[in-house]
């Protein structure tokens, strides 16, 4: 048995549906994100494994117990909530002790635990001050104190680094992948941020409208999208997709043929009337000059605009009437917009969804994975 | 700028005459009590204290003042405890038409404790048996100022974001520890301003004991008061103003501790 279970839940609020018959297992140990874009369910499903909503239908188990219809505080459980949640009435020694304090916890050792996790994240000299008379950095450290006082059977992260600013974020970001790695305890971290799920998690949740859309290591997410709307949530910019039409050895899209007989083998589906969406990432697009080597199809475009990065560039380039991002490395010198370019589509990674469905149906160099 | 000028010393005129109208009484109350020759206008003469002697030297004026805090704290803790709870469940819990009960019944509540009412509540106490007891009448004020309690309550404690009762659950308080520990610290604030204007109206309130009580001995300040106007042949002044002062006091207080509380700021979360 997994060490968290989520067997068919469903939860409603009125007539609004948020989460729809989800089940999901995670072992013991492991850091997974949950990912998906705002208002997706995310939080919802995370106070659902917290006990703060009951679930309309389903069971939940954690650490082998049924918890479906446990309060909270009989979960043991961590959580991290995206505002933190400070009591702001106490110190952040109080605080970070109140798990401890509940659990009437001898006053000699809550104060030894709270020094020492305080030194782990750096805020012994904050310990007397109250949580409004420190920066939000310095909050979520309080609040990850908190959760971390405990041994829970999980922690529960909502969107912890939301409310810091971009700078704090990537730090923050490394400091608590350090902290939970070293830990180890089971967590579920939850974000709308497609970066920090690949920077952080073992396994990443990707869902949507209350629905999981894939579940897979951060790898098999970015190489092996199973749908249209994973494809193009992870990934900076998102992968393109084109509206396309397909037969056995070429695609075409608005009037260019392209020959992809040697990246397109194995459709796992018979095509109804040819209409797909082609995907390709920016990263895997080059821009084509007649010395060269062919390594994919190529299209013709016409440069929209050309964004410089410093270490890289953005172009934007219209390819029959559809935009195109591609990124480029190194200087952005001739790249002026109305000028006509050549672009190569590396062969071994262009995608083919379905057009009604979304769903893969080429199958992607490597072992495949399984995506239903 | 000269149209301007004249205006404004219009309203100069207009708004000291008002003042004055306000002023006066509350001057005369802090004066009258201190003068040698008390009288219905404000002079101070020789400065004295006797007045409040005589006060102390009344039987009825001291018990009276007894009688004042048994009503006014019973109606305090009453008011409190019902409120409290029931704004608790108002603001945590949303049904269907609780708006709307909310309204209804401070609605009614204003009616009811009103004159108008005066006298099925009166017949009410009648048959429960509660005419002539502390309990009728903290019940009777209180039930018609506890309504109106809810409805400030359930807004102070809107304000207070659910996140932080959330959290002490998931960090394994049990609900008493999360009301004793986070929740009401946290609404103390309000609870003590709730707590305070219902003392304050409980012991200002004359008409309620005045008709549900009907000895002497029963009676609060605010009924004796009105007897040493009316009982007393040749009212004593000296005595009245005194005993009106002291009768004030606590009001001042309460008002005080209330400008306190909002004086400091309220504990800010973070936005969610
Ligand atoms: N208590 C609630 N009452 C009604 N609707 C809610 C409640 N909580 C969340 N929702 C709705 O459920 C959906 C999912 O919310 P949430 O789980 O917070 O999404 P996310 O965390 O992914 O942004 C949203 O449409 C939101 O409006
Ligand atoms: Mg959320």
């Amino acid at each position: 048995m997994a060490w968290i279970e989520l067997e068919n839940i469903t939860k409603n609020f009125g007539k609004v549906s948020v989460i729809k018959n989800l089940s999901l297992q995670i072992e013991k140990g492991e850091f997974v994100s949950i990912l998906g874009p705002s208002g997706c369910g995310k939080t919802t499903l995370l106070r659902l494994i917290a006990g703060l909503e009951v679930a309309d239908k389903g069971k939940i188990n954690i650490a082998g117990t049924d918890v479906t219809f446990s309060p909270p505080n009989v979960r043991k459980i961590a959580m991290v909530f995206q505002n933190y949640a400070l009591y702001p009435h106490m110190t952040v020694f109080k605080n970070i002790s109140y798990p401890l304090f509940i659990k009437k916890i001898p006053a000699d050792e809550i104060k030894q635990r709270v020094n020492t996790i305080a030194d782990n994240l750096k805020i012994s000299p904050l310990l007397d001050r109250y949580p409004q008379q420190i920066s939000g950095g310095q909050q979520q450290r309080v609040a990850v104190a908190r959760a971390m006082i405990q041994t829970p059977n999980v922690f529960l992260l909502d969107e912890p680094l939301s409310n810091l600013d971009a700078m704090m974020r990537i730090e923050a970001r490394g400091f608590l992948k350090y902290l939970l790695d070293k830990i180890g305890t089971t967590t579920i971290y939850v974000t709308h941020d497609q970066s920090e799920a690949m920077a952080l998690a073992n396994r990443i949740v990707v869902m949507q409208n209350g629905i999981i859309q894939q579940v897979g290591s951060p790898k098999d997410i970015y190489d092996k999208p199973s749908n249209i709307f994973v494809a193009s949530f992870v990934g900076n910019p998102p992968m393109n997709l084109l509206q396309a039409t397909i037969n056995s050895t070429q695609v075409k899209i608005g009037d260019q043929y392209l020959d992809i007989k040697e990246s397109i083998t194995n459709l796992r589906k018979p095509l109804q009337n040819g209409k797909v969406y082609l995907g390709i990432r920016p990263e895997h697009i080059s821009i084509y000059h007649e010395d060269s080597k062919n390594d994919g199809p190529i299209v013709e475009g016409e440069i929209f605009v050309s964004e410089p990065l410093g270490f890289e560039t953005i172009i934007t380039v219209i390819v029959s009437d559809q935009q195109i991002k591609v990124i480029k490395f190194g200087g952005s010198k001739n790249l002026k917009p109305g000028e006509k370019i050549k672009l190569q589509f590396k062969k071994n990674k262009i995608y083919i969804f379905e057009f009604e469905t979304g769903y893969r149906i080429n199958e992607i160099q490597g072992d495949d994975y399984d995506d239903h | 700028m000269n149209k301007i000028r004249v205006s404004s010393a219009i309203n100069y005129i207009f708004l000291s005459v008002v003042a004055a109208f306000f002023i006066a009484p509350v001057i005369w109350l802090f004066v009258t009590p201190f003068s040698n020759s008390p009288s219905l206008s404000i002079s101070l003469g020789t400065p004295t204290l006797e007045n409040f002697g005589s006060v102390f030297q009344d039987p009825a004026a001291i018990y009276s003042f007894g009688n004042s805090v048994i009503i006014a704290v019973g109606v305090t803790l009453a008011t409190v405890i019902c409120a409290s709870l029931a704004a608790y469940i108002f603001s945590r819990y949303h049904f269907h038409g609780s708006n709307f009960l909310i309204f209804i019944l401070i609605l009614f509540s204003n009616i009811v404790s009103g004159t108008a009412a005066m006298v099925p509540l009166y017949m009410l106490n009648i048959s429960l048996g509660l005419i002539n007891s502390y309990l009728g009448v903290i019940l009777t004020i209180a039930g018609g100022g506890i309504p109106t309690s809810i409805f400030i309550l359930k807004s102070f404690f809107d304000s207070i974001p659910k996140s932080y009762e959330e959290a002490a659950l998931v960090d394994g308080s049990s609900y008493s520890q999360m009301l004793f520990h986070i929740f009401l610290p946290l609404s103390k604030k309000g609870i003590i301003v709730i707590a305070t204007l219902s003392f304050i109206s409980a012991w200002g309130n004359f008409l309620i004991p005045f008709i549900l009580l009907s000895s002497q001995r029963t009676y609060p300040a605010s009924v004796t008061i009105y007897n040493f106007y009316t009982e007393m042949g040749l009212p004593n002044i000296g005595l009245i103003s005194a005993y009106a002062l002291l009768y004030t006091l606590p009001v001042i207080i309460g008002y005080l501790v209330v400008n306190k509380i909002f004086g400091f700021s309220f504990y800010g979360g973070i936005k969610g």
